[in-house]
């Protein structure tokens, strides 16, 4: 998987996504589970350098959305380009997840 | 890919892709350029580039493993006013609902088709025996023609 992932805070930190698409949204969902298991409650997914994201991408993000708030967790989803913006907000999603546009 | 003009002021592309998700994005790419080289603005590449992928990923997802040996066909044809997007399989087809609607958030799966109404200005599915083809059209107002 060409993507970065740490812990930072708590928090599982998911960056360096270039797209997520169905050539990629499932390993990405079962990669990202997996290291959940460590216990990690919170999970951030930095879409900053994310140009392309379609529904199985967003399908990804709904399941992972799903795994972190049956522990009580978050998945907070941050500074999103725009053209990925735009889809989340085409499809309503942008009142599903939380969104963070502030660059840490 | 062949790129040939068919008639004055229509320009065509024709693209054959192998029946794999991976080949999807690549192919597709190629339809954002040739729409680049002939005045689109991003905003009508953005649209496409995610309509075709879906439309691609979906002739995909609905064929058998012995259907995927032939390939997915992508005729893009760009008018004056308008482009249209033909994505061509062999595979058994889907049944495209009337009425297309946004699933619950919690669904992970059926937003594909409601993107492509969405992002198209019209998309009509053409079930048949041997294949199935999805037309998507949009109007533009580039300098093309």
């Amino acid at each position: 998987m060409d993507m970065k992932m740490e812990i930072r805070d708590g928090a599982l930190c998911i960056s360096s996504i270039q797209q997520l698409s169905e050539a990629n949204s499932k390993a990405f969902r079962e990669w990202v589970q997996h290291a959940l298991q460590n216990g990690d409650r919170n999970l951030e997914v930095d879409l900053s350098q994310t140009t392309f994201i379609d529904s199985s991408g967003l399908g990804a993000l709904v399941a992972l959305h799903k795994i972190v708030s049956q522990r009580q967790g978050k998945l907070l989803l941050l500074n999103p380009q725009p053209a990925v913006q735009q889809i989340i907000e085409l499809t309503r999603l942008d009142q599903f997840f939380q969104i963070a546009r502030t660059e840490r | 890919m062949t790129t040939s003009p068919r008639a004055l002021r229509t320009s065509v592309l024709h693209l054959i892709l192998e029946c794999d998700f991976t080949r999807v994005r690549p192919a597709v790419q190629e339809v954002r350029s040739f729409l680049k080289a002939h005045g689109c603005k991003e905003e009508i590449r953005s649209d496409f580039e995610l309509a075709v992928v879906e439309g691609c990923n979906n002739a995909i997802k609905h064929s058998c493993s012995e259907q995927r040996q032939q390939p997915v066909e992508l005729d893009v044809t760009i008018r004056r006013h308008e482009i249209e997007v033909r994505i061509i399989d062999h595979g058994p087809g889907f049944a495209w609902p009337n009425d297309i609607q946004l699933p619950e958030p919690e669904h992970e799966t059926g937003r594909g088709l409601y993107l492509i109404r969405r992002l198209m200005d019209s998309a009509c599915y053409l079930r048949g025996k041997k294949e199935n083809i999805l037309v998507l059209r949009r109007r533009h107002c580039s300098g093309h023609g």
